[in-house]
């Protein structure tokens, strides 16, 4: 049994950015998705294992200031998106910047469709036109434009054939011969107290079946190739906003505003479609939904992202926390990056309480894409699209005066710094490393400790450029400093790799690369002072690497019940590297290790140890039976003796979202 | 008071004469405009912005389109003899409810808090929803043959209609107004006649004092009269009013129109040189002309109309908006402020304590009567302020002799005060200001500026200046007496009264009455509405600048003062407080065990 210290710090304030649509790449199950609000971006998912951040893309086509997304498309493994700018713009997902765009031609674009040959991608416009663009190897290529509609196109769905298109707009829902470019069918929906029916989703079936979700809560069932309803459900009180058709097209899914989602079960040999059983997870309106097998994915106002399945029914909630590393710290400071703001706190001591020293915003509130706080907690540096900006915090020790922000003057070579993203690492108190997130430049920056000047000593290839295999085309998800400075691991979508660092020369040698794992990597982590790496994954497992030795010591899966699908989502030495906690966002975990010189021995079980026969260290995993809600950050505190975390209260997140539907309870 | 605001325009109008009105819309500062036969209009009034249109291709509107609130559509007269309803949405007007008659239809009125009344050509009256269902009720012609109906008004609470009408009896114009009950069998209450003592009505309107109803009609010999409403042809109900010849010319016919403060009447006529028309604000109350607003053209039928706090006048090829404000006044705003002039806001010269009325030779009869009255003063008494205060004995004279013939300081101020400022007698302007607590604005301001001068730059603290700026005022007759005064005095001052702000807040002067901040500010606020569009066009920000500086170092101090209200709130209900307890509560540690 094994007592800690942990020290909770409440200084995240993260606010709820709602999931407005998502699209899934069947080949590689990975999983787009766009966070909307003030700063808005599109998210990668791996959902393949456990549902886990892959990549996010904040470089994105903004009006008034503002990004928009209305709709994402997966085509020949290219991920495409259409908004209220007007234009569909293809995302480099290596760079994560924009590749290219197209002018949609006819005002926004409310909602784009792919051919499901991914040969061409259909675009609906506010001026009611469908715009059809090829998807060629470099760009998109216009097409045609099928006849002008009245009213805005809001929803498109294309036929699994390819030759048809339904599209949903106010009051009727329309079906189009894409070849001939006119519309074969108009289908009235009619209107309920005389109020305009919006047709907001629409999905085609295969054997002509449209089925249109609209803004009174009906799913209707239209025969395409006649043009008449079928049958329809009412399913809810308030507007559909999202319908999905399952992988097997046995189930479809409906949700909106009332955000039950309802799932409607079709009939073995037949064509009709009864009301199954609902399920009720988001509290704001659900306005997207996608399916993996019998996992159904759903997202809305609230920010949560849930993975829902039955039977047997598992629910995993993922709450709206960023999923990147976002709070760094030293030994008195915490850095806590936003979308494009810094907050720095200082940590309390024994006369002094929490108190927030800094709050920094990006000029023009540019996006910030990585940061990092040095180990005394003195610098701190930020890295946009645009540039690299280094600060230094002039704080006076017991002063009432604000603390001081000065900017160091960075040598910024425009050509290499800009329009590329950086990942940026503290190697010692005055070294930076950043990598491009390309992975073709790697940039070595050393800070002057009398002067305010940073100066770039050099820029080499990065770790991508020289590989010849395939990792090259993928880009930097995420790289990590040793305390020494002297070690990067670095992770190219989930292949990891250990180079040495010689900031004299300057080179990066390649030492070894981890073992693929199946699952996605969540978080990696250097032991303080044995050349050990921590990994954890996904599914729950972890692996303790030697990279001097180029092994895998440990490895463990923590036995978890089955409904448990929470992916561990970091970890933290305490005790000078005597035990690691790992952690999920409910729960957390031990794992202790001592060194020993004596051979293994057989292992028992929840015992561990290594089979090598150079056996130094010796395993122990411990769970804890306290819950918390949510953990989002967890780091060494006191010298190592004690534990920091942070929490993101469920309850902060809920007092920022709008009210939801209200519906009449009994007894209420 | 009631005052009119600057004019401005809502909306070109293509064909005056085919305009048949203009009414209110569901919301107050939204208005319908029936332009020509097929087509109406809704416009947000402030914005000046088109809402929606109704265009009518079958029928034709024979009377403005209005808001009916207790049907919740929109409603208008259509053919002469169709009464259609539609809702907002209905832009062609093809499917609509109608309510086909037999007779003509002249309008229909709706009030937010009553129904609809539809009055028919031949007299008779019936609520819409009513004659939906019995189109009979309105079969009965109650007007003679030739008696033809003007306009009406109705009144909700006691459910009364109002037929203004005429006829024409021995070559003489008739004029009557038909009381009636609009539910009743026996539909018409009384009749009550006009005209017997004018040659001819010019305008009139229904009027309301208290429970009583009056009606309020100009006639062409120029004056204004009320007269109850009542059977007959009473005379000795009639009260005349004033004579309005001054401002309206008596040739022409008028558009009158009640204000909500039941005080005030709006009259828009063609002006007394009739080269263009007037809109005057008329205040039975006090008996007062207290706003005017002269407009290029007059145009013949005159038509306005009251939408929510505006007035509507079509102008040529344009429906213009004047804005009205009513609110409180001083008395002393009323009150011997009779000979100024200011602007467009004119005041008619009557004195309330003479019957005759005044005159330019005021002066004379003073005079005089400071002669016979020279006597009844105390001779040793005034010997003796002369040799204590030689300076202002002559003042002190003068002041003595109106006191005694029962004048009002206002207007002894408006002697005493320009003798002693063309004087320069500043010793008697200090007393005159310790003695007289109603001296009239533009006298204040005349000393502000007189004292101004004696400043020689904004930061020197001139005590009676100060004694002026603290002063009570009325803000609307401060600013109409500030337009008067040269740009350059009105920056001057306005550093002066920045400076003042300034270093009283530097200072930290604990001001125990914050009357004295906020007389500074209202000077402050009345100086720039006086002559905002000279400080505009000059765009001389700097003293702007230096103001909103001062103000805003002000705003800051009493956002410190602010955050203090719920400490003050907590201890006051007695809850303890502890106010670092956020901070706190940012930081916990628990001890966990892994087993």
């Amino acid at each position: 049994m094994s007592q800690f210290k942990i020290n909770f710090a409440d200084i995240l304030d993260v606010f709820p950015r709602p999931i407005s649509c998502m699209r899934l790449q069947e080949k590689t199950k990975q999983l787009a998705l766009y966070r909307g609000g003030d700063f808005g971006s599109i998210e990668l998912w791996d959902v393949a294992h456990q549902p886990c951040m892959v990549k996010q893309l904040i470089d994105l086509e903004l009006i008034d200031g503002k990004p928009s997304v209305e709709s994402l498309v997966w085509a020949q493994g290219r991920l495409f998106s259409g908004g209220l700018h007007g234009f569909i713009v293809e995302h480099d997902l290596r760079s994560g910047k924009i590749k290219n765009k197209t002018a949609a031609t006819s005002g926004p674009v409310w909602c784009l469709a792919v051919k499901s040959d991914e040969s061409q991608i259909a675009a609906g416009t506010e001026d009611g036109f469908i715009n059809i663009f090829d998807v060629l190897d470099e760009s998109l290529i216009y097409l045609k434009v099928l006849d002008r509609q009245e009213g805005r196109v809001l929803c498109m769905d294309w036929s699994p054939c390819g030759n048809y298109i339904a599209s949903g707009s106010v009051d009727s829902v329309r079906l189009w011969d894409v070849e001939k470019g006119h519309a074969i069918q108009r289908l009235i929906t009619g209107r309920s107290k005389n109020k305009e029916t919006i047709v907001w989703s629409i999905v085609m079936m295969e054997n002509f079946t449209i089925a249109s979700g609209d803004s009174r809560g009906i799913v209707s069932f239209w025969d395409g190739r006649v043009g008449v309803l079928k049958f329809k459900i009412i399913s809810h009180k308030a507007d559909i906003l999202a319908l999905k058709l399952s992988q097997d097209k046995t189930q479809l899914y409906a949700a909106g505003v009332d955000p039950t989602i309802i799932i409607m079960n079709k009939i073995i040999n037949s064509d009709r479609w009864v009301k199954s059983h609902p399920r009720v997870m988001h509290t704001n309106d659900v306005m997207t939904l996608e399916t993996v097998g019998n996992k159904l994915f759903s997202g809305g106002l609230d920010g949560d992202f849930i993975m829902s399945s039955f039977p047997p029914k598992v629910v995993t909630k993922i709450p709206p926390i960023p999923k990147q590393q976002f709070v760094f710290q030293s030994a008195e400071h915490v850095l806590v990056r936003k979308e494009a703001s810094v907050n720095i706190w200082k940590l309390p001591t024994p006369t002094t309480e929490l108190q927030m020293l800094l709050e920094f915003q990006t000029k023009g509130s540019e996006n910030i894409y990585s940061t990092c706080l040095s180990p005394n907690g003195r610098i701190f540096a930020i890295s946009t699209l645009k540039y690299i900006r280094v600060f230094r915090l002039n704080d006076v020790p017991d002063s009432p005066k604000p603390l001081q922000l000065t900017r160091l003057n960075l040598q910024d070579d425009e050509k290499v710094i800009a329009n590329r993203f950086w990942h940026l690492n503290f190697l010692d108190d005055n070294r930076i490393l950043a990598l491009s997130v390309d992975g073709r430049k790697a940039l070595f920056m050393q800070l002057s400790t009398d002067s305010n000047a940073v100066q770039i000593t050099d820029c080499i290839a990065g770790p991508s450029e020289d590989e010849q295999s395939d990792r090259a085309l993928e880009g930097i998800d995420s790289f990590i400093a040793s305390v020494d400075g002297k070690h990067i691991c670095v992770n190219c979508n989930n292949h990891i790799s250990l180079y040495k660092v010689d900031f004299n020369e300057p080179m990066l040698e390649k030492m070894c690369s981890v073992p693929n794992y199946s699952a996605r990597l969540t978080s990696m982590n250097f032991h303080p002072s044995h050349p050990l790496l921590l990994l954890t994954f996904s599914d729950h497992c972890f692996q303790v690497y030697n990279f001097e030795r180029g092994r895998i010591i440990f490895q463990n899966k923590l036995e978890k019940k089955y409904d448990d699908q929470q992916p561990l989502m970091g970890s933290a030495w305490i005790r000078n590297g005597d035990a690691a906690v790992l952690f999920q966002v409910d729960g957390m975990y031990l794992l202790k290790l001592c060194t020993t010189d004596e051979p293994a021995k057989k292992s028992r079980k929840g015992e561990n140890s290594s089979k090598s026969e150079f056996v130094r260290f010796k395993f122990e995993v411990n769970s804890c039976g306290a819950k918390y809600k949510y953990l989002a950050f967890m780091g060494s505190h006191n010298a190592g003796e004690e534990l920091l975390a942070a929490e993101v209260n469920p309850n902060s997140l809920l007092e920022k979202l709008p009210p939801a539907f209200a519906k009449k309870r009994f007894g209420s | 008071m009631a005052s009119l605001s600057p004019p401005f325009i809502l909306c070109p109008l293509p064909d005056r004469k085919a305009l048949l009105g203009i009414r209110q819309d569901s919301s107050v500062n939204k208005a319908i405009v029936t332009l020509g036969k097929n087509i109406a209009i809704r416009y947000q009034v402030l914005e000046q912005k088109q809402e929606s249109s109704w265009t009518t291709s079958r029928y034709w509107f024979t009377s403005p389109v209005m808001f009916c609130y207790d049907i919740g559509k929109y409603g208008a007269v259509l053919n002469n003899n169709i009464i259609g309803l539609w809702e907002e949405a209905d832009a062609s007007l093809a499917n609509i409810s109608k309510i086909k008659l037999s007779s003509e239809v002249f309008g229909i009125r709706s009030s937010p808090t009553g129904r609809t009344v539809a009055v028919m050509k031949n007299g008779n009256v019936a609520y819409v929803d009513d004659l939906s269902e019995n189109k009979n009720l309105v079969k009965d012609s109650l007007l003679g043959v030739d008696e033809s109906i003007m306009f009406f008004e109705v009144d909700d609470k006691s459910g009364l209609c109002y037929l203004f009408t005429t006829s024409e009896v021995k070559g003489q114009p008739k004029f009557q107004v038909i009381t009636m009950q609009i539910e009743a069998v026996d539909k018409v209450i009384a009749r009550c006649e006009f005209g017997n003592d004018t040659d001819k009505m010019l305008g009139s309107c229904l009027h309301k004092d208290g429970s009583d109803s009056f009606v309020a009609y100009f006639g062409s010999d120029g004056c204004i009269r009320k007269k109850k409403l009542m059977t007959g042809g009473n005379e000795i109900d009639r009260i005349k009013l004033a004579s309005l010849s001054k401002y309206i010319s008596r040739n022409n016919p008028v558009t009158m129109c009640p204000l909500p403060d039941n005080s005030s009447i709006a009259i828009y006529g063609s002006d007394p040189t009739e080269e263009g028309a007037v809109v005057i604000i008329y205040d039975i109350l006090y008996d007062l002309v207290v706003s005017k607003q002269s407009l290029k053209l007059y145009s013949v039928p005159p038509l306005m109309e009251k939408i929510g706090q505006s007035l509507m006048v079509p102008l040529g090829l344009h429906i213009l908006v004047l804005g009205f404000r009513i609110t409180k006044s001083l008395l002393s705003a009323v009150v011997g402020k009779h000979q100024a002039k200011l602007d467009e806001e004119v005041f008619e010269g009557r004195n309330p304590w003479n019957t005759s009325t005044w005159d330019p030779d005021t002066e004379i009869t003073v005079t005089e009567s400071c002669d016979k009255s020279k006597n009844a003063l105390d001779v040793k008494e005034l010997d003796a302020i002369k040799e204590a205060y030689p300076s202002i004995w002559e003042t002190i004279r003068q002041v003595k002799i109106f006191e005694n013939e029962g004048q009002p300081e206002a207007v002894i101020c408006n002697h005493v005060i320009p003798a002693a400022l063309e004087a320069a007698n500043t010793s008697a302007i200090d007393w005159i200001l310790d003695t007289f607590s109603d001296i009239p604005e533009v006298h204040v301001v005349s000393m502000v500026v007189f004292s101004l001068k004696e400043v020689p730059e904004s930061y020197v603290i001139s005590e009676r200046l100060n004694k002026l700026l603290l002063r009570k005022f009325d803000k609307q007759l401060l600013t109409a007496s500030l337009r008067h005064i040269p740009y350059e005095e009105v920056k001057k001052l306005l550093a002066y009264l920045n400076s003042l702000i300034e270093t009283s807040w530097e200072l930290k002067i604990d001001y125990e009455d914050e009357y004295v901040m906020k007389s500074w500010l209202k000077w402050c606020s009345a100086l720039i509405d006086a002559h905002y569009t000279k400080f505009v066009i000059h765009s001389e920000t700097d003293v702007i600048e230096k103001l909103l500086h001062s103000v805003s170092e002000c705003t800051k101090v009493m956002e410190t003062v602010r955050e203090m209200e719920p400490f003050l709130v907590l201890s006051h209900s007695k809850t303890s407080y502890e106010p670092n307890s956020s901070l706190i509560s940012r930081w916990r540690t628990e001890t966990i065990t892994f087993d």
